[in-house]
């Protein structure tokens, strides 16, 4: 257990909680959510945005209940669901795979753009940066507290800047600029194909040993910062809008806030927001890599993942994991398309999430109608989503649904055959 | 803190004194419903007419100007309405409004197929699909962004029922490939040399060339070409037209 000089002090949990979130997200999804949703895209940010509260306030909940970290993994094992904890974890890891892609996607885009790079140099740059953070990684210094929480602070700031100056620009038409305007209900569909978004921070839960005084500090702090961001991306959405206008943001999803800030400010513009998204995206990849890396070998230290992966190197690192998971997200990265990865991603959070607001729920959390609100909605949320894969990317749901199939019947018979050994 | 709160104090008092009139808009109509010569496009602002043109097929007109806002965008085969949509004008946004498919006589305005009606649930502005070939109004987005020296260039394959194409551009340099140009689908905008370029159209999985074109391709312009049949009822023979945008 880290001494007490070592634990984090609320301003940092607040900052690493925000920059989780703020990290990859935005910067990749937006131009999606606009296409779906078109002026309703601020309300497909606080849909979700609310899902994202709720569930904020069940991770926190039993964390402080469990004395423990470890998120929805740990949850379940607590309260003797070890078959769900199982199947759940391995699905959370691919999430957590789908996400690391996603953030290598986008540093190869963003930072590709800054010099008119394209086809191989963003391949290039999403392989070299996976490559980068899973050496760092693998030299025992993926865990850089005060680098992440100075890039986050950095980010925070760009972006906030350009969203005020966007919404003080204020131009209604901007919102369905190119396009047709969309119906009210567009902001549930929009808001599904990007939950992911919303994910990181619950990487937090994973570090509940390293808050400092958490039963005291952890619900104020965390709720806090997912409700900052939630504001944060409606203030992006509706001020990057009124800058690019929606058919650019939609063009250029991929790089959706260079092709603003290059319309507002010119080069200089395209240079500020490639130094943040870069940073952003490259931080956010480390930490995810991190955690999912200890998560794995977690699991695998409970015998719920092939003992393979809890191989560790002379750092104490779990290389074997740290390679593995990191190899995985490079290949997407350079391979999967943008939103077919997004949408994968949400929805196996979006099932993460459902989960651990049922627990809450269910261990009777202060405020039950907290997690009963955040399943109502995820579950819609879900629905949503699903309906969408099926109709746009049937295949790609075709996909996930094998790979749930596989885990919830092919992982108990792989783990006994392994004890069996 | 504080410096931050200063920081967007001052970002928001420069952005208050700088408060200008709205930049008007940019609009231009490219004509290729098939089976049709001519169509009329009426535009209008809430109920009041604020432009309206006949175009012969094939042909895209000059940009014209509107104000950022909500339009309605009416479409007229004869005296037969075939789209009525509502599409919004953006601030200094520049826009090709482009009127692709077959209309069929006596047919209901903004007819759909339950595919098109479902791609545009789910995926809105980018749930463009063949819609069996009926009347649709795309609106391509003529901003791009390009380094000093290079130019910009994109297909769009507006023939019904066309299997997909292949174009080929060969600039002084190198030459690029645009591979399964669909039916409805713009490609993707690529960066290619400027100055003489040939461009060859291939159906995407035949080695025989269907239509040549040659191009100077200026530099920081952006060059789009409609693929579209060369006659309005004609399927078997297809025009390269272009069209092309300077950089502002």
């Amino acid at each position: 257990m880290p001494s007490n000089n070592n634990k984090l002090n609320p301003v940092s949990v607040w900052a690493l909680a925000a920059g989780g979130m703020v990290g990859g997200g935005i910067y990749t999804v937006l131009g999606v959510v606009v296409a779906v949703s078109a002026q309703w895209t601020w309300l497909a940010f606080l849909c979700t945005g609310v899902i994202a509260i709720c569930s904020a306030y069940s991770y926190v909940f039993l964390s402080n209940k469990f004395k423990e970290g470890g998120g929805a993994f740990a949850f379940l094992e607590e309260v003797n669901d070890n078959r769900i904890a199982g199947s759940l974890s391995w699905l959370l890891i691919i999430g957590y795979v789908l996400t690391i892609s996603v953030y290598a996607y986008a540093f190869g885009h963003y930072v590709a753009f800054s010099f008119h790079g394209h086809g191989l140099s963003i391949r290039l740059l999403a392989a070299g940066i996976t490559i980068c953070l899973i050496l760092l990684n693998l030299a025992g210094v993926g865990k850089m507290t005060k680098v992440e929480i100075a890039i986050v602070s950095v980010n925070l700031l760009v972006l906030l800047v350009l969203a005020i100056y966007g919404v003080s620009k204020w131009q209604p038409s901007q919102l369905v600029a190119g396009i047709e305007p969309r119906p009210l209900w567009s902001g549930l569909i929009g808001g599904a194909a990007i939950f992911m978004a919303y994910e990181g921070f619950q990487l937090l839960s994973y570090e509940y040993d390293r808050i400092k005084n958490p039963k005291k500090t952890f619900m104020p702090v965390l709720l806090s910062a997912v409700a900052f961001v939630v504001l944060l991306y409606i203030l992006v959405a509706i001020g990057a809008t009124m800058l690019g206008g929606a058919a650019t943001l939609i063009s250029f999803k991929q790089i959706a806030l260079s092709i603003v800030a290059e319309k507002t400010m010119g080069h200089t513009g395209v240079i500020l927001m490639t130094v943040a998204a870069g940073f952003a995206t490259a931080a956010a990849i480390n930490s995810t890599l991190f955690s999912t890396a200890n998560l794995a070998k977690n699991i695998a230290d409970k015998n719920e993942l092939p003992q393979w992966f809890k191989h560790t190197n002379g750092n104490d690192i779990p290389d074997r994991s740290i390679i593995m998971l990191g190899g995985v997200a490079g290949l997407l990265a350079i391979t999967g398309s943008l939103s077919s990865l997004v949408e994968a991603a949400s929805l196996i959070f979006l099932c993460t999430f459902g989960v651990v607001n049922w627990l809450a729920y269910k261990e009777n959390a202060k405020f039950k109608w907290v997690p009963l609100l955040g399943m109502v909605i995820g579950g819609t949320t879900g629905v949503a989503l699903i309906f969408r894969l099926a109709v746009s990317k049937p295949i790609a749901l075709g996909v996930l649904l094998i790979l749930v199939l596989l885990i919830i019947l092919g992982r108990p018979f792989l783990i006994a055959q392994k004890q069996s050994k | 803190m504080k410096r931050l709160l200063y920081c967007i104090l001052f970002f928001l008092l420069l952005s208050c004194a700088n408060k200008q009139e709205p930049q008007k808009a940019l609009f231009r109509i490219g004509q290729f419903l098939t089976t049709t010569s001519d169509v009329e496009i009426i535009i209008y602002r809430n109920t009041s007419e604020v432009f309206s043109t006949v175009v012969d097929y094939g042909k895209i007109t000059k940009y014209s100007s509107l104000d950022p806002t909500r339009y309605l965008i009416k479409v007229k085969n004869g005296d037969e309405l075939v789209l009525e949509k509502e599409i919004g004008i953006g601030e200094g946004g520049k826009y090709t409004l482009s009127l692709v498919g077959s209309p069929v006589n006596g047919q209901s305005v903004n007819l759909q197929t339950v595919m098109d009606k479902l791609q545009h649930i789910v995926e809105g502005a980018e749930g463009t699909t063949e819609n069996g070939y009926l009347p649709q109004l795309l609106v391509l987005n003529d901003f791009f962004s390009v380094e000093k020296g290079k130019a910009k260039l994109r297909f769009i394959n507006l023939c019904p029922g066309s299997a997909p194409f292949r174009a080929i551009a060969s600039g002084r340099s190198e030459d690029k490939e645009f591979a399964s140009l669909k039916y409805a689908k713009i490609s993707e905008t690529a960066t290619v040399g400027e100055g003489k370029t040939g461009v060859t159209l291939f159906y995407d999985a035949g080695p025989l060339p269907l239509e040549k074109d040659t191009i100077d391709l200026e530099k920081e312009t952006m060059v789009t070409y409609f693929i579209a049949p060369s006659s309005p009822n004609s399927a078997d023979r297809f025009s390269l037209i272009f069209s092309s945008d300077k950089m502002k």
